[in-house]
């Protein structure tokens, strides 16, 4: 992955420092702006983000209606969005039924809600794979599906984003949203694991 | 071309650090690549489902030989993704981008060579001499 020259920099940033300074002199962009977006991204919005929805949902029934019927205006009603996201599909986990995410053509992740996609998400094999194997990949990552348990596969195209929400675990009817929200991971919003309750 | 195993890919992405859910970027530049981009698109210079149509085109051209495997391969298709919008929309016309990358690269003093980037260290946008 090293393409650094030898005491230079790599590539990559010479390039983006070239297109951002290029936008600049045009006065299409100021670099405040730009560290706006970088630093809410790597401050303000995350897995943690999400989970604070999901943990809302499990504890909030009237709440998880709003939620399923428009994942925007409910996320909106906890200060979460943002204008990279036009529709959030929110689909639910049951004993009968797991929904896993992809992004088939190229990357699209519900920004607002769970922050940046993980690696391997955006992987070549991910993307076909989660299409042609679905049960493979998932024992794969380590989420065994019985036969009984259907399996839906969403893309992520066009302007449609989804949020999976989990299932919440058993035996944890005495903790509170806030509690429920740290068990909740980013691999399960995204469909490839469940929560667990030590 | 894709047919890893989705376990390498996600075992190998948590060696990384202690705490893969806490690292956004793995490289200064792809936070910058990122921040840049969004920016474009909240002050309307193109819209998210425009960026993502380059990204597509990009990807599908990348992935006829190669293959998306890690975050900087990812990010580097952005780049030209995002290059390849703005010279659709006649933002940065021919021979631009190459002249202000020898200014970038003039004003870039040299630095120690080690094999990998540091997360997040600080680095001046350009130096002045």
């Amino acid at each position: 992955m090293s393409s650094e020259p030898a005491g230079g920099k790599p590539w990559q940033a010479i390039r983006t420092e070239a297109i951002e300074g290029i936008l600049n002199e045009l006065g299409i962009i100021d670099s405040g702006k730009v560290d706006e977006v970088v630093h809410h991204y790597e401050e303000k919005v995350g897995p943690k983000t999400g989970a604070r929805v999901v943990a809302k949902a499990w504890t909030d029934p009237e709440f998880k209606q709003r939620l399923l019927a428009n994942g925007l205006d409910a996320c909106a009603e906890l200060g979460i969005g943002g204008p990279e996201t036009e529709l959030l599909h929110v689909v639910e986990n049951t004993p009968a039924v797991h929904n896993v995410v992809v992004c088939t053509l190229c990357s699209c992740y519900p920004w607002p809600v769970l922050g940046l996609p993980p690696a391997w998400y955006k992987s070549s094999a991910y993307r076909s794979r989660m299409v042609r194997e679905p049960r493979k990949v998932l024992a794969e990552m380590g989420l065994a599906l019985g036969p009984e348990v259907e399996l839906k596969v969403w893309d992520s195209i066009s302007e449609i984003r989804y949020l999976v929400l989990p299932e919440r675990p058993a035996g944890t009817g005495h903790l509170s949203e806030a509690e429920l929200a740290t068990l909740v991971t980013r691999d399960a919003m995204i469909g490839v694991a469940k929560v667990v309750f030590p | 071309v894709s047919g890893a195993p989705i376990e390498l890919l996600s075992r190998a992405s948590a060696d990384r650090t202690v705490s893969p859910e806490e690292l956004v970027f793995e490289t200064p530049w792809s936070a910058r690549l990122f921040g840049l981009t969004l920016a474009l698109i909240r002050a309307g210079h193109f819209s998210v489902h425009e960026f993502q149509q380059s990204m597509i085109t990009e990807i599908r051209a990348y992935e006829v030989m190669g293959c998306i495997d890690s975050n900087a391969t990812y990010y580097e298709r952005w780049i030209e993704a995002l290059l390849a919008l703005l010279r659709r929309k006649g933002t940065i016309a021919d021979g631009a981008l190459a002249a202000m990358e020898a200014r970038v690269r003039a004003a870039t003093p040299p630095r120690h060579t080690h094999d990998h980037d540091h997360h997040h260290a600080p680095q001046p946008i350009a130096v002045s001499r």
